[in-house]
């Protein structure tokens, strides 16, 4: 499919000024460090107990907490747990404090990329939560000063239930319904991967293989040409589409009217 | 997909190369710079901006990936403004207003030394969506919405108080509003015969049938949430109290619109079976349309009681209790209208009948409530028997309780096609159910440190989850009769978590982190009362790896890999049929990134993420023509980045970035189903420059081309063209 390329009056008079921009450009020589996100310029390493004299609310928990399993440590055995993720603090130190001067990962999520590497590669996908926009931040789901990362532990308190990262947001998937799917029961994450996906919805399967994962039965005779769920061959119905589409089971977070989560 | 990732590769490497020889050249002979040149960090400032794309193709496509109408967008981007009203006041003004994206921030935030702080704000922002259905290769086939972008919009208000005096208690009064609301697609596709599939007027000759869920559908979504939350945390002695008490109401209102078998209509009387005869396909089904409601309006009162005692620097214990009461009123109307053909011409009718086909059930809620109540608590110690060695002990007690009554009306007309009669008929439908659990769940953590440069690390915890469960489900039959569907299970949930880990710094210049996890989970659901002999089991264990290694050959050099690889094995009994492996699942993924500053005026960072991930049900051991039926789902794709900065002038740096992604999941072959699996080809290189106009006034400019081709929606979502970005901030 061939299209036709075209320019919009906003593209023209935007890209206009930033062509503009670039002939301003000389070559001289420059006293300026630039470096890659999220790094700060020019600063260097002051250990932690120096963020632990105006941050102490954030510390005082830290030891608990998932990412001081890797004792992070300088060269010299200092501790450097907090400038790990919000880079070298000299600089902030030297301000006394204040924005632009270290990495705050809740505005940015370069510096958790920085080792979750393939959380980069997720948030890119297609079907993400816009993290990378800048709109949703990975500690909304994440607290990385105290206990487990993701916030909701086994024998955590706050933790009723295991979906209240997700439901906090996603009300209408809250429940209870009166007829819950069980799957919800095993938590969200057992069909969305919220970090992103491939498939829309963030789905970790696009077709009925996110169903059938759990749901699939074995067949009177291995082999003989039958999907068996809840008893029944559901060959030719899977034919037409997914589980879930207009007419088979569409309530699939939970239904008010029907066991079958058929509406 | 290796091929592809190879050439991927390829084009990836050349353009590396040619950024750093451009960058390289000016940086070089700057080694020694110092930062007398710097750019400014502004304490208060105003940035505004202006970005717009020229999309070729599909603009709600373009929409949806890059979270940006094709208009564009254009305002405020940022405001923050800071200053000290006196020696103990300082104010922080937060802002931003883009049009286009309606993305909007006020945030006004007073902290005063050793009393507290007061935080008011409002947010808001859009998601756009594309409200795509599905595509079907056989024809060409491809039905959008007539919608050309869809949105949602999700704002926030909040009111946060805090007083935290010296030596007194720290109370917080937290207070926010939350809405959701607008109109975004949803996968719960409708039905159509327009699949180029002939239809035989004898069924027997059909091999496969025409139709195919692939009609768009939307969702228009009201939700509000309102959350107000008091808290109290104090020191007395050596013990941590906390205490908070949250009433969280939340009101929605979600209305799904279905739209199946969209310009059909089946003849009447029906084409007899003999001759056989090839039915058009726009004869082939009756055209069904409506609506399905769900609402609900919660109440949620939620009580926390907390305590960590510290005896020692080696010892402390903690524990809390918990409970959450909720109730909810629930609502929700179903009204779809089939359209049936009969001699005196066409009818219709919320949920009409017929014995060609499933009715489409329509119903209207009567009443209906559900009730959670949620009792917990938790007991646990951190204990530290050496000075590297730490662990802590926890065991968790939770009792549930939820209950559900719903009476719904089912909407029926029976209609007799040879006279054209209709008979409205209303069921009545109850519905309840019952559920109790109470589970224990004991937590351990052990961690190390006795060995140089060396971190230890392992996790346990365990939830073993009785119960048991009731209910009655009525729907309606064929007939319009009531149909109902009892149910009474014993339950036993055991679940199963267990990770051990290391962090290894083995020199300054390299260090690895390892762990392995594995997870093990049953669910057993065994029938009672009238039920008794109902079973159905699920099991499944997931186990893997974690690796990460970092390594710094150079000063300037730093390379970051990371590989995860999980299996997954899940499997099903029931009563009747034996267990059978449900599921067989491997995931590979490797990602690299690489940091190389070869002076401090330039900088290259590259980022690759490859994954290969299979998920296997069904196939391929169903066998026979379920074989074309569905296959194996793969989520292999492979995405990255390489982005290069440089200083160019004393006022002056650019950036150079260039990402992309691919998937190669598409499997055409499946005629008898649909060609699922994700096949997506994009890419996007942009260059930026940013520039000091003055120690007061920083510029950002940038121009860069981006092009997606989806072969999952057959190309009718791709675009490609230029995009353009200016701001400018100004120092206040």
């Amino acid at each position: 499919m061939k299209l036709p390329l075209r320019w919009t009056k906003n593209t023209v008079i935007f890209g206009g000024i930033a062509a503009w921009g670039l002939l301003l450009v000389s070559c001289v020589s420059v006293s300026r460090t630039v470096v890659a996100p999220p790094k700060i310029a020019g600063a260097q390493f002051v250990g932690s107990k120096a963020c632990a004299e105006c941050h102490d609310d954030k510390a005082e928990h830290f030891a608990g907490a998932t990412h001081s399993r890797l004792a992070l440590k300088d060269d010299k055995g200092a501790d450097i747990s907090c400038e790990s993720c919000h880079g070298a603090g000299s600089t902030h130190v030297k301000a006394g404090g204040g924005k632009g001067t270290i990495v705050n990962p809740g505005k940015s999520p370069e510096t958790c990329f920085t080792c979750h590497l393939d959380k980069r590669g997720e948030f890119s996908l297609p079907n993400a939560h816009p993290v990378n926009a800048g709109q949703v931040s990975c500690s909304d789901c994440h607290d990385s000063h105290k206990g487990h990362a993701v916030k909701q532990s086994a024998a955590d308190l706050g933790a009723q239930t295991k979906n209240d990262s997700c439901t906090k947001c996603h009300v209408a998937q809250k429940g209870p319904f009166v007829f819950r799917h069980n799957a919800m029961v095993e938590g969200c994450t057992v069909c969305h991967n919220p970090h992103g996906s491939v498939n829309q919805k963030m789905l970790v399967a696009r077709d009925a293989n996110l169903c059938l994962r759990c749901h699939l039965e074995h067949p009177a005779v291995v082999g003989n040409g039958t999907i068996i769920v809840g008893g029944e061959d559901h060959r030719t119905r899977l034919q037409g589409g997914t589980c879930w589409t207009a007419g088979c089971h569409e309530a699939v977070h939970g239904s008010n009217a029907s066991s079958a989560l058929r509406y | 997909m290796h091929a592809l990732t190879f050439s991927v590769l390829r084009r990836a490497r050349a353009l590396g190369s040619l950024t750093l020889a451009l960058c390289g050249v000016h940086s070089l002979a700057d080694t020694e710079a110092k930062q007398i040149d710097a750019f400014p960090v502004f304490d208060s400032y105003i940035k505004v901006t202006g970005k717009s794309p020229s999309v070729t193709g599909n603009p709600s496509s373009f929409a949806r990936r890059f979270q940006t109408p094709a208009n564009g967008a254009y305002g405020l981007e940022a405001l923050h403004y800071a200053k000290d009203l006196n020696k103990e006041t300082a104010i922080e003004i937060d802002g931003r207003a883009l049009s286009g994206t309606e993305d909007y921030l006020g945030q006004i935030k007073l902290t005063r030394n050793e009393t507290g702080s007061f935080e008011i704000g409002y947010k808001r922002f859009r998601t756009f969506y594309d409200g795509i259905g599905g595509f079907f290769p056989r024809n060409n086939t491809w039905m959008p919405l007539g919608q050309a972008e869809l949105h949602t919009d999700r704002a926030k208000f909040w009111a946060d108080l805090s007083i935290a005096r010296p030596g007194a208690p720290v109370f917080r009064l937290l207070y926010t509003n939350e809405l959701r609301n607008g109109r975004k697609d949803t996968t719960i596709w409708g039905d159509t015969d327009f699949t180029g599939i002939p239809i035989l007027s004898q069924s027997s000759l059909n091999p496969y049938s025409a139709a195919r869920k692939i009609v768009a559908s939307y969702i228009d979504l009201n939700e509000r949430q309102k959350v107000l939350e008091a808290s109290l945390r104090h020191t007395v002695g050596k013990t941590d109290l906390e205490l908070v008490v949250t009433n969280n109401r939340t009101d929605f209102l979600d209305t799904r619109y279905l739209n199946r078998y969209p310009g059909e209509l089946r003849p009447y009387p029906a084409i007899p079976a003999s001759p056989v005869t090839v039915i058009p396909p726009a004869l082939a089904n009756n055209p069904i349309l409506g609506f399905d409601a769900a609402g609900s309006k919660a109440r949620v009162m939620n009580y926390t009681g907390k305590f960590e005692t510290k005896f020692s620097d080696r010892l402390s214990l903690f524990g809390g209790l918990n409970y959450q009461r909720s109730t909810a009123d629930i609502s929700g109307d179903r009204e779809l209208t089939l359209f049936l053909r009969t001699p005196f011409g066409v009818v219709s009718g919320v949920g009409g009948f017929t014995a060609n086909g499933r009715p489409p059930y329509s119903y209207r809620t009567d009443f209906g409530n559900t009730k959670e109540n949620i009792f917990t608590a938790n007991l646990g110690f951190a204990y530290k028997p050496a000075q590297d060695l730490a662990v802590n002990l926890a065991l968790k007690r939770e009792r549930l309780e939820v209950s559900g009554v719903n009476q719904v009306t089912y909407i029926n007309n029976l209609i007799v096609q040879a006279t054209g009669v209709i008979t409205p008929v209303l069921v009545d439908a109850p519905n309840n159910s019952l559920r109790n659990e109470q589970a224990w769940v004991p937590e351990l953590e052990v961690r190390y440190t006795g060995i140089k440069n060396l971190a230890l690390y392992g996790t346990f915890d365990y939830r073993y989850s009785p119960g048991d469960q009731s209910g009655l489900s009525t729907g309606v039959t064929l007939n319009a009769a009531p149909s109902e569907a009892s149910m009474s299970d014993r339950i036993k949930v055991t679940q199963g978590h267990y990770k051990a880990g290391a962090n290894w710094t083995i020199s300054p210049k390299a260090s690895v982190r390892a762990e392995v996890f594995y997870k093990s989970h049953l669910n057993r659901y065994t029938g009672f009362g009238d039920d008794e002999g109902v079973i159905f089991n699920l099991g499944y264990e997931f186990y893997g790896t974690k690796l990460t290694a970092i390594v710094k050959p150079a000063p300037t050099l730093t390379c970051t890999t990371r590989y995860v690889r999980q299996d997954g094995k899940m499997n099903t009994q029931t009563d009747v049929n034996d267990k059978y492996t449900s599921l067989d699942s491997t995931n590979h993924l490797f990602g690299e990134t690489i940091d190389w500053t070869p002076n401090n005026q330039v900088y290259v960072q590259a980022n690759l993420n490859v994954v290969f991930a299979t998920t296997s049900t069904a196939y391929p051991r169903a066998g026979g023509t379920a074989n074309d039926v569905l296959r194996n789902a793969d989520n292999n794709y492979v995405n990255g980045s390489v982005v290069a900065g440089c200083v160019v002038d004393k006022a002056t740096d650019a950036q150079l970035q260039y990402t992309w992604y691919r998937a190669d999941n598409f499997n055409p072959a499946i005629v008898a189903s649909q060609p699922y699996g994700a096949a997506v080809k994009e890419y996007t290189v942009t260059l930026a420059l940013k520039h000091k106009f003055s120690d007061r006034i920083l510029a950002n400019a940038k121009i860069g081309y981006f092009d997606s081709k989806n072969d999952t929606t057959g190309g009718f979502t791709n675009f490609k063209g230029p995009l353009a970005y200016v701001s400018l901030a100004y120092a206040l």
